[in-house]
């Protein structure tokens, strides 16, 4: 059902679609079978370029995609070249930006904010108020709690978008805790725990639990809190 | 297994700078009683791990002193 204010200025819709009031849909987003797109929420919307964004886009490579059974709630906005996976969620308020794929069956909450080049992988949820900075790969069943952010440059933008800035990769199965900050080129080994309030600033090895400022390990991951 | 569980405690109690136990009270908690918040209960297990080879909380948390007891006493 396409609602009566919704803008469609693309032609590929699926099968058994919503596109709910005041919804735009750009013409370069392809919406596959079974798709809800809530109230105010843009998608493909293409970056606004002025001389103050240092990142270059390719323009093109744009084509934003909604894959079957996904659902993006209210004032979502999804600018080009994005992908959400099958059966994923994007909830109220998050702004994906370009070159991001998501996998299926994730679980995006609300007010979480995704900047540009980033993976997310299958089954992976990251809950309310996180920040994922740009150029972070994140694997499969991974589990971002409230308030995590992320920093990818330590020179705070004063070469621009170089190749010096690169965010966390973090490995399948890893959980961070409530507002845990994880700082830019570090890697998070896959089963490991991050806990709450934690400062990572150094690679973690897989399958251990980490806390504190500076992250410590502090020991192996127990029986009962390994996800895999 | 009582002594070897009240070192482990002990140990423990002793890293957070406080009072040690002289014996085990099968009445004690992990959490009111002993202070242990999520951290050291995961530390708690892994210990344990090491020390019997059991998995405490397999079957679901658990939290008096007295269950912890009963998991060791099963093997």
């Amino acid at each position: 059902m396409i609602f009566e204010t919704a803008r469609l200025y693309s032609k590929k819709i699926g099968d058994s679609v919503e596109i709910r009031d005041y919804a735009i849909i750009y013409d370069n987003a392809v919406i596959e079978d079974n798709v809800i797109v809530g109230e105010h929420s843009v998608i493909g919307r293409n970056p606004t370029p002025t001389s103050a964004v240092v990142r270059e886009f390719d323009k093109d490579v744009n084509l934003t995609k909604l894959c079957k059974g996904s659902s993006i709630c209210s004032n979502v906005i999804i600018y080009s070249n994005v992908q959400i996976g099958e059966d994923s969620l994007v909830g109220d308020n998050s702004s994906i930006l370009s070159d991001v794929k998501i996998g299926n069956r994730a679980l995006i909450s609300r007010n979480v904010t995704i900047n540009s080049s980033v993976t997310i992988g299958d089954n992976t949820r990251i809950m309310d108020n996180s920040h994922i900075t740009g150029r972070v790969a994140i694997g499969n069943n991974v589990f971002i709690s409230v308030g995590v952010t992320m920093a990818n440059d330590n020179l705070f933008g004063k070469h621009g978008f170089n190749d010096d800035v690169q965010g966390a990769k973090i490995e399948d199965f890893v959980s961070i805790g409530v507002g845990a900050v994880i700082l830019p080129n570090v890697c998070i080994g896959k089963g490991s725990i991050v806990a709450a309030g934690s400062v990572v600033k150094d690679n973690v090895p897989e399958n251990v639990i980490v806390a504190g400022n500076p992250a410590k390990v502090l020991m192996r991951v127990p029986k009962y809190m390994k996800r895999y | 297994m009582e002594k070897k569980l009240l070192s482990v405690i002990n140990e423990m109690l002793e890293n957070e700078n406080k009072e040690l136990l002289n014996e085990i009270n099968p009445e004690l908690s992990l959490r009111n009683d002993l202070g242990f918040d999520s951290l050291a209960l995961a530390e708690f297990t892994v210990r344990i791990e090491d020390e019997f080879n059991i998995d405490l909380f397999e079957d679901g948390i658990i939290d008096k002193l007295s269950e912890v007891l009963e998991k060791l006493s099963r093997g």
